[in-house]
């Protein structure tokens, strides 16, 4: 559905992806991971289009990504970006309101069906009570819901997702990926996240992806690929690797840092 | 402080007639006293009196450019300040003020025969000065920190100039620097006409834009996620911005401070959605230069402060209490 | 709550502004019955002065006005108390308009200014220029031409040039080399002929430096180096500046004791460097020329 083919993507002169591909496919959760700098948010807003790739291209349901009109591409793909500043005075309703924009020419305004939409998104993530509530005076965690309520709005058939949960406590952490994983199944929207937390990849994704110095190291299930030696390639780490009980999916216990690595 | 949203509509449309109010009202106050049978007088009937001429010649005019002088500014400021992501930019950044000035002070020193013809160069200027500094400012896109640097560079560029032209033609330098502080003390109905026009154009151009601006306020990679091209938008927005302050600044010469505290007091009642900013903007432009032009009529008794000393007298320190309130 | 605040500051201003004008009410002039009188001469044409050489003129012209600027300087006592009509540059257009002039007579060098509103007015204006001598007695001329006393100024007019006559009397047919220096702040420049000065040093028969150094402009005043009038170097330095005249003297005293070049110019080891008087000698022609052309040629011909 959504394919990079020998991308290279860098900033100015610095060079950060030399040669990756990747298919995504239809439906699944998906988890890039990596250590810093590895290059997987660039991937991501690669894939997106928020970056140009300089060599390379990705494919959307078989059209060039760059040969797609913005809006078109933002129909079709909705990225939640790692920092979010909208002004803190817009209420919920106001900012979930936003993703409906890519479906509207520039005079058309708010019709009823829009609102709608609206409606739903918000209570698919559980944030009716405060609709009319400025997002300045939500928790993070609710702050969160209300821009994936936007991404919902938006009715895109992907959702890509730049480190959703790394500034949140643990348990709104907790609460978003499921209610991401909650998204992915109800409504069959194909999710691509790029996640800081190991543990958090591992039990929340269908397909694990693990890059390193803007390489792809591995590629697949996570119980398949998961493993001592990999984790000590990627973080250079020592750890211990037991199934997690509830979800069967391997959890990591770092013991400690490999010396002189 | 922020009002709710019934208020804002309510507070919009009182203030559209307040402004209205003014105008009239500002009629009878002057240097010259005049009874109010005079003014009502001078409104209705055709006979030519001196009160007629005061009223119907002066004043009336007058506070009807002031209104649209003050509307113009404080649209061209908000609307750069949401392309700079900074509330407290100013059109003159753009290089628009300078590069009208040029011209305006070239002309009234080297070539006052084409004295008719100022605004039109003054405007063209300015459109040049602005567009050099977007030039300079493009890399792969508009980032609003590269605007400002560019600004910096050809206004002192163009600030160069002006200095020279002042040594060069000192004898008469003095009748320029007039014009750098803008006053509407001996403009006429002529300029109404050639102002309105453009005004309009560039108004009703603003309201077409307060979705566009609105987005932008989410952010570049929000903007850009919802299908906008963050530059495209950028480079609009600015386009109707540097016009208004380009226009205006070519016909009453340069005022400032009404494009910097206008949308800054705009947002503090109606807060960030440019439904109402942009509206309510230039009704409060208009007053806000209004009052100050009045001020600037009458405050010195016979001798005329032009309208810019005022703007600048008194936003100079409102401009320091904003920053310190932004807790810089 | 800021909305009330907003809007207390508006009543505010407006209050405010209310009662300041109160204070300026322009006397209403007596002379409606006197206009009706048609077989009057057009002596009781109501003449508005916009700027201090023009209302000195009209002073000795013994004309009447109905408006003066609005000055700090010395103006023919019979003006005093008139209604005031605001600087040269702006002025208070309010105030003209209700004094009904039928002429208003301002400086030429604010035409530009305040033309196209004039006109719109239907203010009947006449410009006055004080450039340079040439020009101002042009003006006068014409002012004559405009208000009906034709007689009046050809008889000032030949005043003034009666007394530069006079002061050439002891010309020699040597032209005295002269450069002029006019202090503006910290800006020194050269006044050329284009200059009011360096027009009267040229009536009195004075080549000034300037010319050499010109290169095009006609810019009554020039940028110099000291280079350059050390090549020069005139028979005579003539200053002035802004301001009273022991203050120009400091100042001048000031820049040529700090460069050495000026010790060597001949001007100054023969003591010809003269400080001129800016009551007199200024950036605008006045009807002080007389005692102008009496002190220039004191200095150039030891009068």
């Amino acid at each position: 559905m959504l394919s990079a083919r020998r991308l290279k993507v860098g900033y100015e002169e610095r060079v950060i992806i030399e040669d990756l591909s990747l298919s995504i496919k239809q439906g699944g959760i998906t988890a890039i991971i990596g250590p810093n700098g590895c290059g997987k948010s660039t991937l991501l807003k690669t894939l997106s289009r928020m970056i140009p790739a300089m060599e390379g291209e990705v494919i959307l349901e078989g059209t060039n990504l760059q040969q797609m009109k913005s809006k078109k591409v933002s129909q079709k793909i909705c990225l939640l970006s790692q920092h979010n500043n909208a002004p803190g005075d817009l209420t919920v309703e106001q900012l979930v309101y936003y993703g409906r924009l890519p479906h509207k020419k520039w005079y058309e305004s708010k019709t009823g069906d829009d609102q709608t939409l609206v409606d739903w998104a918000i209570e698919e993530t559980g944030l009716t009570k405060y609709k009319q509530t400025p997002i300045a005076a939500l928790s993070g965690g609710e702050r969160q819901r209300a821009y994936i309520a936007q991404a919902l709005c938006q009715k895109t058939d992907i959702l890509l997702l730049d480190e959703p949960t790394t500034y949140l406590d643990v348990s709104y952490q907790l609460d978003l990926m499921e209610l991401i994983c909650e998204i992915n199944q109800k409504f069959k929207i194909t999710v691509v996240m790029v996640l800081h937390e190991l543990n958090q990849a591992s039990r929340y994704s269908d397909r694990l992806v693990i890059m390193k110095n803007g390489e792809i190291i591995s590629d697949g299930i996570p119980n398949k690929i998961i493993n001592q030696k990999i984790i000590q390639d990627v973080y250079q780490i020592e750890c211990e690797i037991d199934q997690d009980p509830i979800s069967n999916k391997p959890r990591i216990h770092p013991i400690q840092t490999i010396k002189g690595a | 402080m922020k009002l709710s949203l019934s208020n804002k509509y309510i507070v919009i449309v009182l203030s559209f007639f307040l402004l209205l109010f003014l105008v009239i009202f500002f009629t009878t106050i002057g240097s010259v006293s005049l009874t109010l049978e005079e003014v009502i007088q001078a409104f209705f009937s055709d006979e030519e009196t001196v009160a007629r001429t005061i009223v119907y010649r002066m004043r009336l005019p007058r506070n009807i450019l002031a209104t649209l002088v003050g509307a113009n500014l404080a649209i061209s400021g908000i609307l750069l300040q949401s392309v700079m992501k900074n509330p407290l930019a100013d059109p003159g950044i753009t290089g628009v003020s300078t590069g009208a000035s040029v011209v305006a002070i070239f002309i009234i020193l080297v070539a006052p025969h084409w004295i008719h013809a100022l605004p039109l160069f003054a405007f063209i200027g300015g459109a040049l000065a602005c567009g050099l500094v977007f030039l300079l400012a493009w890399k792969n896109g508009i980032q609003p920190i590269r605007i400002v640097l560019a600004g910096v560079a050809v206004n002192s560029i163009l600030g160069g100039f002006i200095s020279l032209l002042s040594i060069l033609y000192s004898d008469r330098i003095q009748s320029a620097l007039f014009w750098l502080n803008g006053s509407l003390a001996s403009k006429t109905w002529d300029d109404i006409y050639l102002l309105l026009p453009y005004s309009i154009i560039g108004l009703i151009a603003s309201l077409f834009l307060i979705r566009s601006a609105n987005v932008l306020q989410l952010g570049d990679e929000s903007a850009k996620n919802l299908g906008f091209n963050v530059s495209r938008t950028r480079l609009l927005i600015s386009a109707v911005a540097v016009f208004l302050a380009g226009v205006t600044t070519a016909i009453v010469g340069v005022i400032g401070f009404i494009g910097l505290i206008v949308p800054h007091v705009s947002r503090m009642l109606m807060g960030s959605d440019h439904k109402y900013t942009i509206p309510f903007s230039m009704v409060l432009g208009g007053i806000i230069l209004l009052v100050a032009d009045t001020l600037a009529r009458t405050v010195g008794g016979a001798i005329e402060i032009p309208v810019g000393v005022i703007t600048s007298i008194v936003g100079g320190p409102f401009f320091l209490y904003l920053l310190r309130k932004k807790g810089a | 709550m800021k909305l009330k605040g907003l809007l207390a500051v508006v009543l505010l201003g407006g209050a405010l502004v209310g009662c300041q004008n109160t204070e300026e009410v322009p006397e209403e002039p007596e002379t409606t019955e006197v206009a009706d009188n048609e077989s009057e001469e057009l002596d009781d044409l109501r003449i508005v002065a916009g700027s201090v050489s023009v209302t000195n003129v009209l002073g000795e012209l013994d004309i009447d006005l109905v408006g003066i600027p609005t000055t700090d300087s010395s103006i023919p006592e019979k003006f005093e108390g008139l209604p005031e009509v605001g600087i040269s540059h702006t002025p208070d257009l309010e105030i003209v308009a209700s004094l009904e002039p039928d002429l208003f007579i301002l400086d030429a060098n604010f035409r530009e200014a305040n033309e196209a509103k004039l006109e719109e007015l239907g203010i009947n204006a006449f410009f006055f220029e004080t450039g340079s001598y040439e020009v101002f007695l042009e003006s006068i001329a014409g002012l004559g031409t405009e208000i009906n006393r034709v007689e009046e100024t050809t008889a000032l007019i030949d005043r003034l040039d009666a007394s530069a006559e006079a002061a050439l009397e002891n010309k020699t047919d040597e032209s005295p080399r002269v450069a002029i220096i006019f202090g503006a702040g910290d800006d020194f420049m050269l006044a050329t002929e284009n200059s009011y000065v360096g027009g009267l040093a040229k009536i009195m028969g004075a080549t000034n430096i300037a010319a050499e150094l010109e290169g095009g402009l006609h810019s009554p005043f020039l940028q110099f180096s000291l280079e350059q009038i050390l090549d020069q170097d005139p028979d005579y330095i003539l200053r002035f500046a802004h301001g009273p005249i022991e203050q120009t003297e400091i100042m001048f005293n000031q820049m040529f004791d700090e460069n050495d070049g000026f010790q060597q110019l001949s001007a100054v080891q023969n003591g010809r460097v003269e400080d001129l008087d800016s009551t007199i000698f200024g950036t605008a022609a006045n009807l002080r020329a007389p005692e102008a052309f009496e002190v220039l040629g004191e200095i150039f011909y030891g009068n």
